[in-house]
């Protein structure tokens, strides 16, 4: 230190360190600072509608909806839930016809499950069984990859139009958060 | 204190105050001239940065979030 | 004259502690840039996944436990020594504790290293917190077992050193640096009673079969009442070398000594009774617990307020005294050429930052955010990482030629040391922060999960794995760094009469503006024991009531 070179050599040392060392940090937590605030308060709303995170707005189907709600004759959603037991990941569904006294056959089909992993489930595998007559009842579960979650439903039902005609009418069932339930007698 | 007591200078430098020993020291402060402004103005830096995270903090608790346990 | 040349035995005792605290270090640190590398996928050739638990353990236990307590051992035998003038009151008990706690240590060590031995039945995966039904190898615990008692023993040599010099000194005040000692040492007693009961009650008859069932809430709640006070064990010393020797190196005086003392005497009464803080997510305690320790964890906020007050207003003095002037511009005038000033004064910044993330963990709501997520280790690496770490690797570069009678060597390397460990802690605890806000767990080797990606608030998520990483290994250089400076100053430094000027000046305002209440150690410590007994004492008896050992407890409080 007692040279005028390694002085100032020493001087440059410390501003490349103090420039280095302590201003690159403070331009990271600056970032930081800025970008959290930015997210969090301007881009919020923004966020929020293209992500469909306003529950209120876009709820799904869940649990004592309406079906076909338009047509001749609905149906309600009394059951829908994911059973889990240790094997298995089952997504579970029962219909009821609302109004028994015009409908004595409940025809109903799911055509195809939309699933979180983008992946759809469609075919045989579903199998109806009916459980009641009056007011017709049925109730299907279907086995899902583990952890995945269904999201959408194609469903479809003869509708009549006329005295003897009908019409096979679909609709497309956005679902809520569906339930998972462990199920300790499978 | 004892640091005095345990650091037993020279003669000739035991008179001379600490910082008149240092050459770095360019003069004395004592307690009743020095004001210790630089050490508010952080202070305050610091308690405008705690006050700001704190409102912040009502934007990431109560008005960005729906509730939510588990996705 | 310096330390060594006073006081040669005492000397001799500072530096085996020293050398024990930088070979955990050395190896500790090591770990931890194994981790670094491994969690985020950027390297994991070194070890298996099942392994990285070993080192996580390996890691925590032997930086956070034996690095600190080694260390402030060292320090303390230091400072008690200069500040009383004696020499260890018998030299034959100060060996005995040291070597306690170097025998624990190595046990300790060994169960852990065992993992990495394949087919190996001694091992100590556990973590650094071993919650059961995590169970390590008996060895493990009864080592921790001996380092406390050790370090117990350490505290008692100091205590005896300070009645021997009060029954000369009759009249005399506490010196600061004894004072603070001893009530860092009276914290320590206080909130290692958690630990002792949980050890040798619980976990050494649970490891040895003696007993087969444990109740996993009991030991958890025991550990933090030791928990959380560990932390001020370690940043107490920290704050020694801030009050102490931070000034003179800023080329100023401390502010106030009573300050001074008043911050200790707090840390020894709210030290203890905020582990709950640490279990906000563990059902069977009562809310209203939780809350106490909230409340009581928000008001230790005060002594470090009062902390940043004053040792900020020494630099700035040191700072005027320099020739600073203005607002802010006398910071430039602080010798940011100086090794031990800059580490100790970044150390500081970056505890002003985990002040931040500490807040955050302290409030129970917002706690649920971030609870066991990354964030936490990225919390603590502010804290205990830097604050203490860097503050004792700072201050070694002024110890160690007082302890060895060597001048420095390498000062260049020495100075960019602390720089680096800054910037490197900076890039890495950032990541883990933001890391942690997505849910990026703690304590996992492969923290990826098929199906599911974390969503960052901004960001992705490979830019911060990266931060982590080049975080790491810029905090392994500069540990690299510290120790070559170490080991070659210490074996080939040059020999001095007086290797570096080791005065420390008189408080601004001395003590005797201190009231005298301040050193009255007996109500202090009844009133630290009061508060712990009314923290924990009813939660405590609720837990056990049904059987110390029983596992039936109902997962809530009844």
């Amino acid at each position: 230190m007692s040279e005028e070179k390694s002085d100032n050599s020493t001087k440059k040392l410390v501003k490349i360190l103090v420039i280095v060392g302590i201003g690159v940090p403070v331009l990271v937590e600056l970032m930081t600072l800025f970008n959290l605030i930015n997210v969090q308060i301007f881009e919020d709303e923004k966020d929020a509608n293209s992500q469909g995170f306003d529950v209120e707005d876009v709820r799904g189907f869940g649990e004592g909806d309406t079906l076909f709600s338009d047509q001749a004759s609905v149906v309600v959603i009394d059951e829908l839930r994911i059973k889990v037991s240790a094997q298995e990941w089952r997504f579970a569904l029962g219909l009821t016809s609302a109004d028994s006294s015009s409908q004595d056959e409940l025809e109903i089909s799911v055509d195809s499950l939309s699933l979180q992993s983008k992946k759809m489930l469609s075919g045989d595998n579903n199998s109806w069984e009916v459980k009641q007559s009056a007011p017709a009842q049925v109730y299907g579960e279907w086995i899902l990859p583990n952890g995945d979650i269904p999201t959408k439903l194609f469903i479809s039902s003869d509708q009549k139009t006329g005295k003897d005609s009908t019409k096979k009418v679909s609709q497309e069932v956005p679902l809520d958060k569906v339930p998972v339930r462990y199920n300790q007698n499978q | 204190m004892p640091e005095e007591k345990s650091n037993p200078t020279n003669n000739n430098e035991s008179e001379k105050s600490w910082e008149e020993r240092n050459p770095d020291i360019v003069r004395e402060i004592t307690i009743d001239e020095y004001q210790p402004y630089g050490t508010l103005t952080l202070t305050l830096i610091y308690f405008a940065i705690v006050a700001l995270m704190w409102v912040f903090m009502y934007f990431v608790e109560f008005a960005g979030n729906a509730p939510s346990i588990i996705d | 004259m310096t330390f060594i040349h006073k006081y040669p035995k005492a000397a001799k005792v500072a530096k085996a502690n020293f050398i024990v605290a930088f070979i955990a270090l050395a190896i500790g640190g090591l770990f931890g840039f194994v981790q670094a590398l491994h969690r985020t996928n950027v390297f994991r050739g070194f070890f298996n996944s099942g392994e990285y638990y070993t080192l996580l353990t390996g890691h925590g236990v032997l930086l956070a436990l034996i690095f600190t307590t080694f260390f402030i051992a060292g320090l303390f035998v230091w400072g008690v020594t200069r500040s009383l003038d004696r020499e260890p009151e018998n030299l034959t008990f100060t060996w005995s504790w040291f070597w306690l706690m170097t025998i624990g240590l190595v046990m300790a060590t060994i169960a852990i290293l065992g993992g990495l031995v394949p087919d190996s039945s001694i091992r100590a995966a556990v973590l650094y917190t071993f919650y059961p039904p995590l169970q390590a190898h008996p060895m493990f615990y009864i080592g921790l077992a001996l380092v406390v008692v050790g370090s117990w023993m350490a505290g008692a040599d100091w205590f005896w050193s300070y009645r021997k010099w009060r029954a000369e000194n009759p009249n005399e005040r506490i010196p600061i640096l004894a004072f603070m000692t001893l009530f860092t040492m009276l914290m320590w007693y206080v909130c290692t009673i958690g630990l002792a009961l949980e050890v040798v009650g619980l976990l050494i008859p649970w490891s040895l079969g003696w007993v087969t069932e444990i109740e996993p809430l009991l030991p958890r709640t025991l550990f933090w009442f030791f928990g959380h006070a560990v932390v001020y064990f370690w940043l107490l010393p920290a704050y020694y070398v801030w009050y102490a020797i931070l000034p003179k190196l800023s080329g100023g005086r401390l502010f106030s000594d009573s300050m001074t003392r008043i911050v200790f005497i707090i840390f020894l009464l709210l030290s203890t009774p905020v582990g709950y803080h640490h279990q906000y997510a563990d059902a069977g305690i009562s809310v209203g617990f939780k809350f106490y320790a909230m409340a009581t964890t928000l008001l230790i906020l005060l002594p470090s307020l009062i902390t940043l007050f004053t040792v900020v207003a020494s630099m700035e003095h040191g700072a005027r005294q320099r020739g600073g002037k203005g607002y802010l511009k006398w910071i430039g005038k602080l010798p940011w050429d100086s090794p031990a000033f800059v580490g100790c004064a970044l150390a500081g910044i970056m505890f002003a930052a985990g002040g931040f993330s500490g807040m955050i963990n302290a409030s129970m709501n917002i706690n649920v955010l971030i609870h066991n997520t990354i964030w936490v280790p990225g919390h603590f690496h502010l804290t205990v990482g830097t604050a203490v770490a860097l503050t004792f690797m700072a201050i070694t570069y002024w110890l160690l030629p007082q302890l060895t009678g060597r001048k420095l060597k390498y000062k260049t390397l020495a100075l960019i040391q602390p720089y680096a460990w800054f910037l490197g802690m900076t890039l890495m605890s950032n990541a883990m922060h933001r890391a942690g806000l997505a849910g990026v767990p703690r304590r996992t080797a492969e923290p990826e999960y098929s199906g599911f990606d974390f969503e960052p608030i901004f960001g992705t998520m490979t830019e911060m794995k990266w931060q982590i990483a080049i975080g790491g290994t810029i905090l392994m250089i500069s540990l690299i760094l510290f120790l070559w400076v170490v080991v070659a100053s210490w074996l080939a430094g040059e020999k001095s009469d007086k290797p570096v000027d080791d005065y420390i000046p008189e408080p601004l305002s001395g003590v005797e503006h201190t009231p005298a209440i301040l050193d009255n150690m007996k109500l202090w410590f009844g009133l630290a024991l009061l508060l712990v007994v009314l923290a924990y004492a009813f939660p405590l008896w609720e837990m056990v009531a049904d059987g110390i050992f029983s596992p039936g407890a109902l997962p809530r409080p009844s």
